[in-house]
């Protein structure tokens, strides 16, 4: 330890110690001539004698010098400090090159964050790697679906290879809390829930064994819960709630940050059985024995599958069941745009390089002489390499810490924009790992930028860079000329891709925003609202409330018309199953030879509300009531479906979601696409919410509207009963919300587009720029002999136009190739659109032409005397 | 062999015969060092010039000696070196393990001494 200061002191003080070592040596030399001297040699013999006994004195200093530091470690400080200073002298190159590379480093390190937050960090729950979730897994479609209640038990049943497991089942539901009512996200859960995630309350305790089983009315709430409504985590033990007319109890409560499922705050025994085994009601998770392998587990619920499959085969015939990783199933949908935008990140980075690289090019040809001189004075080509690479390293390292701030400060800004249904995204941050993917990247970066100039600098030839006017010719016109206009076309090459990618997802997404719903979305207010019941009387007294409400609604001036549905498109739930026609299926018809529908209540006036047209026959009424006929509505899907090329009107059709009754169909409507605007409109069964009444009592209440009539609404509820919960938004945010992912991506894909652009583009005029200095005389000389300035701006703008069409074509092959990866993202237009292509290629041609002109024009405004004066 | 025919100093004792030097005759500078260490081992000992700043570096890196300026007899400027506790310990070990050698390879020349 002493000595690393004895050597730190001696760095810090080398020229003194070097003039003193020099002096001592001086003394000796003098003293050793005295002795020679005494010895019988002349005053000249001896002190000659004297000085070779000492050897080569610069040597013997080095050799002294490398005892307190290592010399590499000596040339490294010393590759530093002068690297620092020239970069210090030249503060424009150095600006601009930190700048690109922290716009390139910074956006790749963001990025980076994101990905490594959502897809590699595992979850944040204990041995989360061994927590699965647990599917049918349909055979026909391979897609997964919901476990029923019925098959549930088989799944889990002994011998299993998982240690615990729970169903789940919620959402936001209506809980009131100290009278006052408000939407929670509220989930049902087993007893094995608190085994699979290994819960510790920070206050009271867990729900036990014998309270799952009596389904007894004991809750546990969210720390952030506990915290806001009840003032803090053991003074919400004991307190009471009010969920569907039962009062419970809060027994518990679950540490910070724990959400299971999706931003859950309320967790109860689960409140809604249903053991048929055609209704995938629940979701389930599980976590596996210690040592059991995923296949294991899958290749057990296979079995099961097989099982089920010969004991029920006219229900169970395409029905399996898999396990997924808990982790997969929740950042499955964000990877490939995740992955999507490091790719888009990445070739912004190269960009970046090349267009540092080009500048090291450049600013080499000025330092040529220094280089040669060192040549001549011995320093190895090696020893430049490392001089110019270590410079290289400091850039990096400058760009790198400068793109960390930008980092910073970039995800802040990408955090407030990102979809709110973007997995993890509270749990994205700059954590130590992308610190040391900053530090990697910066010098893989440095390594990348800085190698090939640097090479052609130590290259430089000796004897034409100290010839006088050597300066402007050394790293060769036409050599020099080939490396950064081979840089430029490159540049010019990724940033076709990044456009055009972007172009292409920004179509998608214009696309998707404009398809054909079906429906209106603007000017369409949506109530979220729910009255508690758990009787049947309590249910059709919510059917009457709601009728009321909508009553009051359409009283309120400028509602132009009011409606409820449960199944709002893009909303939170919906429902779907077979149906049966009468005539054309039967009681024995097996279930997988019956059609399937989505299921929506609607309330009289809903299809008008929502501009969807009405086909044929009529829309419900007030008429429609619980103890009337019971009646639907087929979308022209399903009427396509069904009875092809005939009026479905007065046919009788039945339905699994509730009532076992034909019902009379009443009414054909227009399609709508009902899931997401992606997706083609699908065949829909409506009927009356009050014919449906288990059902009704959530509803989304749709006004159409002019001005802002969201006060009077809730106030028209609250007045006719003030404990219902209403939530507020507008049909746009609903819609907003559902294209949310691919508005996010073509966003970030067109800033990164544009970073690109901006990077190529300035590239070009650097180029450009410097191809017109180094021409200077040879301009001048032409303007003297007669060319025009016209004549002069087209041949330089020639040169620039073939590097913008070599990059072009370049850029071409390589988008077509890269543009498979896209298409699963694209909706409404191909990878290989040639509308898109023209429009990205032109685009960037044009940037690039500009470009090049203003260098051109300035050298057609030369003056051709002094041009050629200045040799 | 001629007597008086100067020996390069084995490589590794340039160190132990510097601090010996020192720890024997206290402070003395660069040149006083390599002309005792000629004079003490008979004329056989010759310190290459080249090697014996950079030794003093080591051991001045290693703390076994510390450097001071002074003034030599006849007023002119010289660096004097003396022993440190540190460097004191180490001669004592490497004397040590030095004897110990050359006793061992002396009991396996011997015989050959006519």
């Amino acid at each position: 330890m002493r000595e690393l200061i004895r050597r730190i002191r001696y760095w810090l003080h080398a020229r003194t110690e070097r003039a003193a070592l020099e002096e001592e040596m001086r003394l000796h030399v003098a003293l050793r001539a005295e002795r020679l001297q005494d010895q019988g040699l002349t005053p000249q013999e001896a002190a000659r004698a004297a000085r070779r006994t000492f050897g080569n004195e610069l040597q013997l200093e080095e050799r002294s010098r490398e005892m307190w530091i290592a010399r590499w470690l000596d040339e490294l400080l010393r590759d530093l400090r002068l690297g620092a200073r020239g970069f210090a002298r030249n503060p424009g190159f150095t600006a601009v090159a930190v700048l690109t590379l922290a716009l390139g480093i910074g956006a790749t390190t963001g990025i980076f964050s994101v990905v490594k937050s959502v897809l590699l960090e595992p979850l944040a729950y204990r041995d989360s790697a061994r927590i699965v979730a647990v599917q049918t897994l349909w055979t026909n479609t391979h897609r997964p679906g919901n476990v029923s209640g019925g098959d549930y038990p088989d799944l889990i049943a002994e011998p299993s290879p998982f240690s615990a497991a729970t169903r789940y089942s919620g959402g936001e539901l209506a809980i009131e809390i100290a009278g006052r009512a408000e939407f929670i996200p509220t989930f049902g859960v087993d007893a094995g829930f608190n085994d699979v995630f290994q819960l510790n309350p920070i206050a009271g305790r867990l729900i036990s064994r014998a309270e799952f089983t009596t389904k007894a009315p004991v809750i546990l709430v969210s720390h952030g819960l506990a915290a806001s409504r009840f003032g803090g985590a053991q003074q919400a033990i004991g307190q009471t709630v009010k969920f569907d007319d039962r009062v419970l109890t809060v027994v518990g409560v679950l540490p910070a940050g724990f959400h299971f499922p999706l931003k859950a705050e309320l967790w109860l025994p689960i409140f809604w059985e249903n053991q048929n085994r055609t209704a995938g009601n629940y979701k389930a998770v599980a976590i596996l024995k210690p040592g059991v392998s995923l296949e294991a587990a899958r290749a057990h619920l296979s079995t099961v599958g097989a099982r089920l499959q010969q004991a029920f085969p006219s229900t169970h015939r395409n029905k399996s069941f898999t396990a997924t990783p808990l982790k997969d199933l929740f950042v499955e949908r964000s990877r490939n745009t995740l992955w999507l935008l490091m790719a888009a990140v990445g070739l912004v980075l190269l960009v970046a390089c090349a267009n540092v690289a080009n500048l090291l090019l450049a600013r080499a040809t000025a330092r040529s002489r220094e280089m040669a001189l060192r040549v001549a004075l011995g320093a190895g080509r090696p020893r430049l390499l490392r001089q110019l690479l270590v410079e290289s390293a400091l850039l990096g390292l400058a760009g790198g810490t400068a793109g960390l701030l930008l980092a910073y400060a970039g995800l802040g800004a990408l955090l407030r924009f990102a979809p709110p249904n973007l997995p993890r995204l509270d749990e994205i941050r700059v954590d130590p790992g992308a610190l040391l993917f900053n530090l990697a990247v910066s010098l893989a970066a440095a390594l990348l930028f800085g190698l090939w100039p640097a090479w052609r600098a130590a290259r430089a030839g000796v004897h034409e860079s100290l010839k006088q006017g050597g300066a402007r010719s050394v790293i060769g016109g036409g050599r020099a000329e080939w490396a950064r206009g081979a840089l430029v076309c490159a540049e010019i090459a990724l940033a076709l891709v990044l456009t055009l990618g972007a172009g292409l997802l920004f179509r998608s997404f214009l696309a998707l925003n404009s398809v054909e719903l079906g429906y209106q979305t603007t000017g369409r207010l949506v109530l979220t609202a729910s009255i508690p019941a758990r009787t049947e009387a309590q249910y059709l007294q919510a059917g009457a409330t709601f009728a009321r409400i909508l009553d009051s609604l359409r009283q309120i001036p400028g509602v132009f018309g009011a409606a409820g549905v449960m199944g709002l498109p893009t909303g939170p739930y919906g429902s779907n199953g077979l149906y049966a026609v009468e005539g054309l299926h039967h009681s024995n018809t097996p279930s997988d030879k019956l059609p399937q529908a989505g299921f929506r209540l609607t309330s009289p006036g809903y299809f008008a509300v929502m501009g969807v047209p009405l086909l044929s026959g009529r829309d419900f009424n007030e008429r429609d009531l619980f103890e009337s006929e019971p009646v639907a509505i087929v979308s022209a899907a399903l009427a396509r479906q069904v009875f092809p090329g005939q009026s479905p009107l007065g046919r009788r059709i039945k339905c699994g979601l509730e009532r076992d009754v034909w019902m009379k169909i009443v009414g054909v409507v227009g399609d709508m696409r009902n899931d997401s605007p992606a997706a083609a409109p699908g065949p829909e069964l409506y009927m009356p919410y009050r014919q449906q009444p288990y059902h009704a009592n959530d509803l989304h209440l749709v006004l159409r509207a002019q001005g802002d009539v969201a006060h009077a609404a809730s106030a028209a509820i609250t007045s006719i009963d003030p404990s219902i919960p209403i939530k507020i938004a507008t049909l746009e945010q609903f819609h907003s919300d559902a294209v949310a992912l691919p508005r996010f991506r073509s966003l970030l894909l067109i800033v990164f587009a544009t970073l690109a652009a901006v990077l190529s583009t300035a590239g070009v005029y650097g180029v450009m720029s410097y191809a017109a200095a180094q021409r200077h005389s040879e301009m001048g000389l032409r303007l003297a002999l007669g060319a025009t300035g016209s004549n002069v701006v087209s041949l330089l703008l020639a040169s620039g136009a073939k590097l913008a069409a070599i990059g072009l074509a370049i850029g071409l092959v390589l988008a077509l190739a890269a543009g498979r990866f896209l298409e699963s993202m694209l909706f409404g237009v191909k990878s290989r659109d040639p509308l898109a292509i023209l429009a990205a290629a032109a685009l960037l041609g044009a940037a690039a032409l500009l470009a090049a002109l203003i260098p051109a024009l300035r050298a057609a405004r030369l003056d051709p005397a002094t041009a050629l004066r200045d040799e | 062999m001629r007597a008086g025919h100067r020996a390069t100093i084995p490589q590794g004792t340039l160190d132990m015969l510097i601090l010996q030097t020192l720890a024997a005759h206290g402070t003395l500078h660069g040149f006083e060092i390599a002309e005792s260490i000629l004079r003490v081992s008979d004329d056989v000992l010759q310190v290459e010039e080249g090697s014996l700043y950079p030794a003093l570096q080591r051991l001045l890196v290693k703390g076994f000696i510390l450097g001071e300026w002074g003034r030599t007899n006849d007023n002119r400027r010289a660096r004097y070196y003396q022993l440190t506790p540190e460097g004191r310990q180490y001669l004592g070990l490497e004397v040590q393990e030095y004897l110990r050698v050359t006793r061992a390879i002396g009991r396996i020349v011997r015989p050959l001494e006519a």
